[in-house]
């Protein structure tokens, strides 16, 4: 194996080591997958004007989520079932994440329960939920995230059904009989059944609330004083009912191309949302960012933040912990010199100008002087 | 078998095409000259993104929608394709067994193989009738009447046939079309000339009538008291007149683009139709509708339903009247998911603003 360059060659190392059934279930988006390609080939399409002659001499990466300082504004985004990809799983996670300075978010399909990835060490943590048909659940998993010293809720708005992953479909996916859903041990709920489908696609149409609307938003903060965070807007009169019901925070999501294919890249969405917040709760991004360079186009659109999911898992299933620990070092360093040979020195000199967009062109055919 | 089912349309085709001899899977998937409106069909929807609305209550679905007031199941429709049995033995039979049994309504194509009295006998469910006029009116008026005593609700008039598009794989196959149960007796079907070209092509020109035209919607209402709905419509102009002329709806159609190549894709003609009908009646369509998310998009431009033509004639080549079945429930199991995360609990609910055009996305920037 040579040297590891950049987070994507991690997906192929990845795909060699994994049986088919796990890698299909994380490389995978629904239907014709048109939605995960995008994902990536709209931020190809954005380009930079970088500006010159300014002393980068020290560049300072530091952002600031919800209130916590972390090192850069690249975080960890909530993918299910880590120890599928390696026997540490959400352990290995959180503690490079920890090392590296920046946050992880905890899936609630974790195969290491809120508790046991609290204790692997400090380290700033937001935990990702999903909303059962039983409230009583979701209030004790809520409860139980917050006591392990979880400081903020994702939820998770795109997912009243599970999204049609054929390759899930066809493999009968399943979460290995091994491993279980720690955070509902004891519960009913840790295990998947193999039906004539994927296991996961029947085990969200038995046990997820597709009622989710925008009221229990309030319920989850009658329940919680943790701020939570609306994962998986992408419209501009979504992004205004999210101001409106005290979310603390937008993540623009298309869950990785999971659920409805044909939704727009994140990226594409990205600035409509920010315009509709209009600067009273932040906007963050995850959805096919794997490089520095990617990341400075979400915040130059607007982010104040990144989250990574896929590059995370396959570096996990290559190298494990080291393998997550070199994926948000990568990404740092490659982020650092993007904003180097952009003219940044602080997240806060990014701007609107430092990019070009397809809209951009067409609506001024001529670059501005 | 049963464990591994295709999941989604383009599978069936796969399937199709390995169970198909050459002549019959050509003769179903061909277009029109360089195919260009064909490959179009299908990419034009991959250009309509969706904008899909979050924290909606979506734990009861209603896909059902009504058509000249009989409620369907959901808006989707089997559009008329000729010759199901050279897709398979039983034929439209098979295919009425599969669209009964999933509440939709079928358009049985005035080439069928099978005929209209063993099509309306083989099981009970609502059916248009698809016409082609021949210049032997004889020959279209018997077969109308046929139909509509045999319980046939509807007639779709094919408006785009004139003359029969250059389907260049027929032409080179010397494709033989399984002569039509319905025309025995009305007229001689004999032709041993094998020498070159399409032998349906032949046929067509020397029955279909190239002066069929806007008096003749007239005639046709005189001979039948069905409603009348045109075929083959992708311009505001006809549109307009079709509805002067007092049809029951417009389907927007460019015949699967078998007939003329480089007419738009007709997800990209829709909306000038449906602008201009100004919902004065019912706008179908059908062409390139190979999910569930493709029917969710023509209903947000304005269609009240699509017509799915190929996938079901698919399904029916691979598995019989069990594949057909399988396609109808897969678009209506994809269109069940797609309402549900667009946020839409009814037809009703989408919007046009549940999708968006490369017309709107240039208009965003001016």
């Amino acid at each position: 194996m040579g040297e590891i360059t950049n987070v994507m060659e991690y997906q192929a190392i990845a795909k060699q080591k994994l049986p088919k059934m796990i890698y299909d279930y994380y490389a995978s988006g629904a239907e014709d997958e048109w939605t995960l390609k995008e994902n990536r080939e709209a931020f190809s399409r954005i380009l930079f004007r970088p500006r010159i002659l300014i002393d980068v001499s020290k560049i300072d990466m530091s952002a600031t989520v919800l209130g916590f300082k972390i090192s850069m504004p690249i975080m960890i985004a909530p993918s299910a079932m880590q120890k599928m990809a390696h026997p540490d799983g959400e352990y290995a996670t959180a503690r490079a994440a920890s090392a590296a300075g920046t946050i992880m978010t905890l899936s609630s399909w974790a195969t290491s329960s809120v508790e046991e990835v609290a204790s692997t060490g400090p380290g700033i943590r937001f935990f990702q939920l999903y909303v059962y048909k039983d409230r009583n659940v979701v209030e004790q998993l809520v409860r139980r995230a917050e006591r392990a010293g979880f400081k903020a809720i994702a939820l998770t708005v795109d997912t009243p059904r599970l999204g049609r992953r054929e390759a899930d479909i066809k493999n009968r996916f399943v979460l290995p009989p091994y491993l279980t859903l720690k955070n509902f041990e004891g519960l009913d709920l840790a295990e998947m059944d193999k039906s004539n489908d994927s296991g996961l696609a029947s085990y969200v149409a038995g046990q997820i609330d597709r009622t989710l609307s925008w009221k229990d938003v309030k319920w989850l903060q009658s329940i919680t004083s943790l701020p939570i965070l609306v994962k998986g807007v992408i419209t501009a009169e979504d992004a205004r009912l999210a101001v409106h019901s005290g979310a603390a925070g937008i993540i623009v999501s298309n869950h990785g191309a999971r659920q409805l294919d044909y939704v727009p890249a994140t990226i594409s969405a990205l600035e409509e949302v920010v315009t509709a917040a209009a600067g009273r709760i932040p906007v963050y991004l995850d959805g096919g960012v794997r490089r520095g360079t990617d990341v400075f186009k979400a915040l130059a659109l607007g982010a104040a933040g990144v989250f990574i999911g896929r590059p995370v898992v396959f570096a996990l299933a290559a190298e494990g912990e080291a393998g997550v620990r070199n994926v948000l070092r990568m990404m740092r360093e490659e982020f650092e010199l993007t904003m180097a040979l952009s003219g940044c020195t602080s997240l806060a000199d990014i701007t609107r100008a430092h990019i070009y967009t397809d809209a951009d062109r067409l609506a001024r055919p001529f670059p501005r002087l | 078998m049963e464990d591994n089912l295709p999941v989604n349309v383009r599978e069936y085709q796969e399937l199709a095409k390995k169970a198909l001899p050459k002549m019959a899977y050509d003769y179903i998937n061909g277009g029109a000259e360089d195919e260009h409106t064909l490959r179009e069909n299908i990419a034009a929807y991959t250009r309509i993104i969706l904008r899909p609305r979050v924290l909606v209550d979506v734990s009861k679905i209603d896909m059902s929608t009504t058509l000249l007031g009989y409620t369907m199941r959901s808006p989707i429709i089997v559009a008329p394709t000729g010759g199901h049995k050279l897709a398979h033995p039983e034929g439209e039979k098979a295919t009425a067994r599969a669209a009964a049994s999933c509440n939709a309504i079928m358009v049985l194509s005035f080439s069928s193989s099978c005929k209209i009295e063993d099509v309306a006998s083989s099981c009970n469910a609502i059916r248009f009738y698809q016409l082609y006029v021949y210049k032997n009116r004889n020959v279209s008026a018997t077969l109308v009447r046929r139909a509509e005593s045999c319980g046939f609700k509807a007639l779709l008039l094919t408006v785009d046939t004139p003359m029969l598009g250059r389907r260049e794989a027929d032409i080179r196959n010397k494709m033989v079309f399984p002569r039509s149960g319905n025309l025995e007796g009305l007229m001689t079907t004999d032709d041993h000339d094998t020498t070159n070209g399409s032998q349906l092509e032949r046929f067509a020109r020397a029955t279909l009538d190239p002066s069929l035209s806007w008096k003749d919607i007239e005639w046709l209402k005189s001979i039948t008291s069905m409603p009348i709905f045109l075929k083959g419509i992708v311009t505001a102009e006809d549109a307009r007149r079709a509805v002067e002329a007092g049809v029951a709806g417009v389907i927007v159609s460019n015949h699967g683009a078998r007939q003329l190549d480089y007419a738009p894709a007709t997800i990209a003609a829709l909306e000038e139709v449906v602008r201009a009908v100004a919902g004065a009646v019912p706008v179908l369509v059908d062409g390139g509708i190979r999910r569930g998310t493709d029917v969710f998009k023509a209903l947000a431009l304005g269609a009240r339903a699509v017509m799915v033509g190929r996938p079901v004639f698919f399904g029916l080549a691979a598995r019989g009247e069990a594949g057909a079945r399988h396609v109808i429930e897969m678009l209506n199991g994809e269109l069940e998911v797609a309402m549900a995360l667009c946020g839409c609990r009814s037809v009703g609910e989408i919007t046009r603003s549940h999708v968006m055009t490369e017309g709107d996305r240039i208009r965003s920037l001016l």
